[in-house]
């Protein structure tokens, strides 16, 4: 988002502003149940206000502002990495081993639970889009593939692994 | 005269042949009779013996460490599976709870990707979730399923719906009670029994009236199969001749066990309850194996006349007779006599009507199963159907649908009730979780649900808000006007929409405008991107046929079902991925084979930064709109819904959802006269009540590429922090969007409100 600034002067005082409010305005919003758990959080960089100047007036103090509390901050943590939690990983183990026995089958509906217990989970999503390619359905594959791309933005890793499912999936020749 | 000279006599002789032929033929007719009625009855006999219905199964619950399951939730499953208190020692079907720990010896129990043998496990849960699941070993087991529920049979034959049980199924007691009361002699005659007959007619002579029937168990079992009440001579003939056809043909275990589960037990509207082992359930919510002496005792009871005792409407009676039948079989010594006693001191102890049938849900079971399957198939081949129903959000929307109906009923001053449905859904898997269909409860009929196709009102507005938003010319923050306008439309004639309130807004922010479902705004944003933008988000989202190309359509004036509703806000809860909602997760044969399984399949059809705008804008709706008595009534939740009222309140709807469930509900009148509410006021506390008994999560997008989130003036739409305005709302920008910021806070120009 570019800013439209009305009024003129204004942008070393916002610059000023920026550095004072820039690192603690907020309070983090609450953990997510469902979110993933961050493994690594970047340190917010602010800028340091010149030392020659006052601290601004406009620089509210948090508390004398009511806690406009109807709107509650729901966007997630920047970089979380997906876990397998013990009963995810049970499934998700089990699939394997069903579809390396060639139970195709057995090893969709394994997964297919795993996804019901915890649908937000990028790595599910690709273990399903796997087991669609070797199940010759590369259009669903696709989808599950773009599906857990779309889950796994703060997660490179997961990112990646998506994005390589969905190149095999779109470059799928039948055997 | 001799006998010769008789016969020599010619017309005497004449006579004689007569006589003879006509014994002959009459002779040959009943035995062609007999072949005839023999053929029949085992046609049927056969049929019926290997005839098996499907058994439908809910969703399993799955037990692990943080699972959503209170260990009050626990207990109450355990019992809707029929697991009973005891010594889980021994053997599988008892558990024994100890705080908020349970020890559970699992039965042996097939699942649609495989069997499991008897296990007996350790269940530990805090208030809401499970703490540990552990073998009895002590070992930690990562994961755990219940038992499936059994839920119904989806395709009654003639509307016959049975429980079919198994020889070694059918309890002892419920053997011999059933010989005691209804043929004394069943082990000993063939077919049919002289002696009781004849006593039959004596008393019957002496009464002056028919009060008692000589039939055997074998009679009755006959008689069920052609279904007739007419008690002709020539009836009666062929009932004879037909019991001692069967009689000579199969043993009789088997026509005992064909009687137990043939026999009609009651009515549940459409639905026909036939055998002991549905009539169980139906009664009392239990399975066949743990009826008590005083539940057969009434349950063979109402054989005699399913609705003269029928012991939701004439419980008096029912216990009367249940008495008499507890007296009999004290006399004829089955029962002690403090057995008997404490079986009559019970009350009737059926269960309240209709509960844990759910005849909504199976109409679309079967509906989605019609595409693979023939009807036959379904009613005769024993196939086991797992579905995707969650007895318990079943449970909380039927509640829900019920007490709002009738608070809202009391405050109208109309003798027709008004009819509602709702409809549940998990949107990532696209798994439907219940289907409410009416207020009639435990009832076949018109499914609400699934045929009553209506206007979706402001429903719609969501499509139109992500044509505007994918036009590039809106986003959240841009400023519309809210004043009247005039459209011209092809007729001719000139269309001016007015907000529901009648009030006028003026320059509002998209956010505001969609939160409030102001219609003026909303017609000149959807006027402005173009009607077939709009039709063409409306087909992404899954509404078929494509709504037709007029202005009114903007309003909602595309009528569409609850359920298609529930696939349009599915694909806005899941990122602007459509799923292929579906009931049926797959089928096994009589053998326990898999046939068939449905997969989660999903289509991306919309770009993920439109929907996630929109879903910020949705979750606005139940924070500062239309719905904010979901912000009031759930804290500690994040929401994101829609109000819809059509035209006059003939339609009140609501349809929303969290991060794991979506929901609609729809309120209205089957005639579709007006209700006089709007959608936060019929449909909206049908559906928070819905949420509320279900175990669900916030609702948390995912953050996508080319949209940011911010902080804007609700009202001027200028970039701020709730610092600075109280009013301030999140809403997600594109990243190239120019936005003014608020005078007063020059900070607001900064990026991430998290930071």
């Amino acid at each position: 988002v570019t800013t439209q600034r009305p009024g003129s002067g204004a942008g070393l005082v916002t610059l000023v502003l920026l550095g004072l409010t820039g690192c603690a305005v907020l309070n983090p919003p609450p953990p997510h149940t469902n979110q993933p758990t961050p493994v690594q959080t970047p340190s917010p960089s602010p800028i340091k206000p010149p030392a020659d100047k006052p601290t601004p007036v406009p620089a509210a103090p948090a508390q004398t502002v009511p806690e406009p509390s109807p709107v509650k901050p729901v966007a997630p943590v920047p970089v979380q990495a997906f876990v397998l939690k013990p009963p995810l990983n049970a499934l998700v183990e089990q699939a394997n081993a069903q579809s390396r026995a060639g139970q195709l089958e057995a090893a969709a509906a394994t997964l297919d639970r795993a996804v019901r217990i915890d649908p937000k989970n990028a790595l599910l999503w690709i273990e399903l889009a796997r087991l669609r390619l070797l199940e010759a359905d590369p259009v669903q594959a696709q989808a599950l593939a773009r599906k857990a791309m779309a889950l796994s933005r703060q997660d490179p890793k997961a990112q990646k692994d998506a994005k390589d499912v969905l190149d095999a999936a779109l470059k799928y020749t039948p055997p | 005269m001799n006998l010769i000279t008789l016969v020599r006599h010619p017309w005497l002789r004449r006579a004689l042949i007569l006589l003879a032929t006509i014994i002959g033929v009459a002779t040959l007719g009943v035995m062609l009779s007999v072949a005839y009625f023999d053929h029949i009855v085992m046609d049927e006999f056969k049929q019926r013996l290997w005839s098996v219905p499907a058994k439908v199964y809910a969703a399993p619950i799955e037990l692990y460490a943080e699972a959503p399951v209170g260990i009050e939730d626990l207990a109450l499953e355990l019992k809707r599976l029929h697991y009973r208190v005891g010594n889980p020692a021994d053997g599988p079907g008892y558990y024994r709870r100890r705080g908020t720990s349970i020890e559970l010896y699992a039965r042996s129990v097939q699942f649609l990707d495989g069997a499991r043998a008897a296990t007996r496990v350790l269940i530990e849960a805090d208030a809401e979730h499970v703490t540990s699941v552990r073998s009895a070993d002590g070992s930690k087991l990562p994961i755990f399923r219940l038992d499936p529920m059994l839920v119904g049979s989806v395709f009654p034959a003639h509307g016959e719906d049975r429980i079919v049980l198994r020889p070694d199924e059918v309890p002892p007691l419920l053997a011999s009670v059933l010989k005691a009361i209804e043929d004394r002699r069943f082990d000993d005659h063939h077919g049919i029994d002289f002696k009781s007959i004849l006593r039959a007619m004596w008393v019957n002579l002496r009464a002056h009236r028919i009060v008692q029937g000589g039939s055997t168990l074998t009679q009755q079992l006959v008689k069920n199969y052609f279904l007739t009440e007419k008690q002709t001579f020539g009836r009666k003939w062929q009932e004879a001749i037909m019991a001692i056809c069967l009689e000579s043909h199969y043993s009789k275990e088997e026509i005992l066990v064909a009687y137990i589960n043939e026999i009609a037990l009651g009515q549940d509207g459409e639905r026909a309850i036939h055998g002991f082992g549905l009539g169980a359930e139906f009664y009392f919510g239990k399975s066949v194996s743990e009826l008590e002496p005083h539940e057969i005792a009434l349950l063979v009871a109402v054989v005699r006349g399913p609705s003269f005792y029928d012991p939701f409407r004439h419980p008096d009676r029912a216990k009367a007779r249940r008495d008499l039948v507890l007296n009999e079989l004290l006399a004829q010594g089955l029962l002690s006599a403090p057995e008997v006693e404490r079986a009559k001191a019970q009350p009737l102890g059926v269960r309240s009507h209709g509960g844990g049938y759910v005849p909504a849900f199976l109409d679309l079971v079967r509906r989605h199963l019609k595409r693979d399957y023939q009807d036959t198939d379904l009613a005769t081949e024993g196939l086991q159907v797992f579905t995707t129903l969650d007895p318990r959000a079943q449970q909380s929307a039927e509640s829900a649908l019920l007490k709002n109906l009738q608070r809202l009923d009391s405050t109208r001053h109309s003798k027709v009730g008004l009819q509602g449905a709702v409809v549940v859904a998990d949107p990532q898997s696209g798994d439907v979780l219940a289907v409410v269909g009416g207020r009639d409860l435990g009832r076949d009929g018109f499914n609400r649900a699934l045929d009553a196709r209506r206007p979706i009102g402001s429903l719609a507005k969501p499509a139109v808000y992500l044509a505007a938003l994918a036009s590039g010319k809106y986003h959240a923050a841009s400023l519309v006007e809210d004043a009247p306008i005039d459209v011209t439309l092809d007729n001719g004639d000139v269309w001016s929409p007015k907000n529901f309130t009648r009030e006028q807004f003026g320059t509002v922010t998209l956010a505001h405008a969609l939160a409030e479902s102001m219609n003026m705004a909303t017609v000149r944003v959807g006027m402005d991107v173009g009607l077939s933008s709009i039709a063409d988000t409306f087909e992404k989202l899954g509404v078929t046929p494509r709504p037709q190309l007029v202005p009114s359509m903007i309003l909602g004036t595309v009528e569409l079902a609850p359920i298609d509703v529930l696939s349009v806000y599915s694909t806005l809860a899941n990122g602007g991925f459509r799923v292929k909602l579906h009931t049926v997760q797959g089928l096994l044969n009589q053998d326990g084979k898999l046939l068939k399984r449905f997969k989660v399949e999903l289509t991306p059809v919309l770009a993920p930064e439109q929907v996630y705008a929109l879903d910020r804008l949705l979750i606005l709706v139940t924070q500062r709109g239309t719905g904010a008595a979901l912000q009031t009534r759930f804290r500690k939740l994040i929401l994101a819904g829609k109000t819809g009222t059509s035209s006059d309140t003939r339609d009140s709807w609501f349809a929303g959802f969290s991060g794991s469930h979506v929901i609609v509900s729809w309120v209205g009148y089957d005639d579709n006269r007006v209700t006089g509410l709007t959608g936060a006021m019929g449909a909206l506390p049908i559906w928070a009540d819905t949420l509320s008994g279900i175990r669900t999560q916030s609702f948390a997008p995912t953050a996508v590429e080319g949209v940011e989130d911010r902080w804007i003036e609700f009202s001027s739409g200028q970039l701020t922090t709730p610092q600075c305005s109280p009013d301030a709302v999140r809403v997600a920008l594109p990243a190239d969007a120019t936005v003014p910021v608020k005078d007063t806070c020059p900070q607001a120009a900064s990026g991430n409100p998290n930071e």
